[in-house]
């Protein structure tokens, strides 16, 4: 899948999460879930979560470790859906 | 060195639904999910815990600089005072973070500690949640909350000139700072 298309999957993925409207429309790959957006890390598993159903991927431990940017996250996910295909 | 975590339960009510399947198998270790099956009150140890791991993440991050969300690297030990206080320890490998939580006016606070503060130095200022809080918190307490050279908060104190780590969190109504009495980093 296109990053792209990763990236404006996850934008609705965070949207119920984060009050920080205008730093949403402007969601990049340098976007941090915490400093930018100010999701509560307790919301930060609900992502997680909503990742790994949107995409059908299993998020291990180690990677959800890295998942604090988009940039992070985008890369989880396309490896997950890479290795998936490969299978 | 100290890190603190508060949590709005009233807030976390309606941010957290901790019942959701796979939740907790992502943020706690089967010890700790087992201990929460078995609580009286299973939504306010969730809490209870999820705070101890994140003011000893605090703790660990300061002191390593390393930015990871990884829960289940936490373990919690923690005995029950009752029914709203707790004290017990956070491991993270081989360090050990002694922390202590307490519900205050329906928010749930924890303070972890580094190696060499102890809770006779620690003092907490409990506040409503505002954008202001530095002047609210001067005003309440005559110090000031500042930011150390490496960007990590601290309070420093007019009258004696000494300076002290702190650690500040928010969540819905309210703010919480604690810092270190002393005249050096820990």
């Amino acid at each position: 899948m296109d990053r792209l298309l990763i990236i404006g999957e996850l934008k609705a993925i965070v949207s119920p999460y984060t009050e920080e409207r205008s730093k949403l429309e402007e969601l990049s790959e340098d976007t941090d879930f915490l400093k930018d957006l100010k999701i509560n890390s307790a919301n930060l598993v609900d992502i997680v979560l909503d990742i790994e159903e949107k995409f059908g991927i299993e998020v291990d431990n180690d990677s959800m470790a890295k998942m604090l940017t988009v940039r992070a996250t985008v890369e989880v996910v396309a490896q997950k859906l890479s290795g998936d295909a490969g299978q | 060195m100290l890190g603190n975590d508060l949590i709005d339960l009233q807030l976390a009510q309606v941010q957290s639904d901790w019942k959701r399947k796979g939740y907790l198998s992502k943020l706690f270790n089967d010890d700790e999910q087992r201990a929460i099956a078995l609580a009286q009150d299973p939504g306010l140890l969730v809490w209870m815990m999820w705070s101890m791991k994140e003011a000893a993440y605090k703790v660990h991050n300061r002191n390593s600089g390393i930015r990871l969300y990884e829960p289940l690297a936490y373990s919690c030990m923690l005995e029950m005072n009752g029914v709203s206080t707790a004290q017990g320890a956070v491991m993270k490998g081989n360090e050990s973070f002694p922390c202590r939580s307490s519900v205050y006016q329906g928010m749930l606070h924890t303070v972890a500690l580094g190696r060499g503060a102890v809770y006779g130095e620690v003092k907490t200022v409990h506040m409503k949640n505002q954008q202001d809080y530095r002047q609210a918190f001067s005003s309440q307490s005559g110090l000031v909350l500042a930011k150390c050279p490496k960007g990590l908060p601290m309070v420093y104190d007019p009258a004696s000139g000494r300076t002290g780590p702190a650690s500040v969190s928010h969540h819905g109504r309210g703010l919480c700072v604690v810092y270190l009495q002393g005249n050096e980093y820990r």
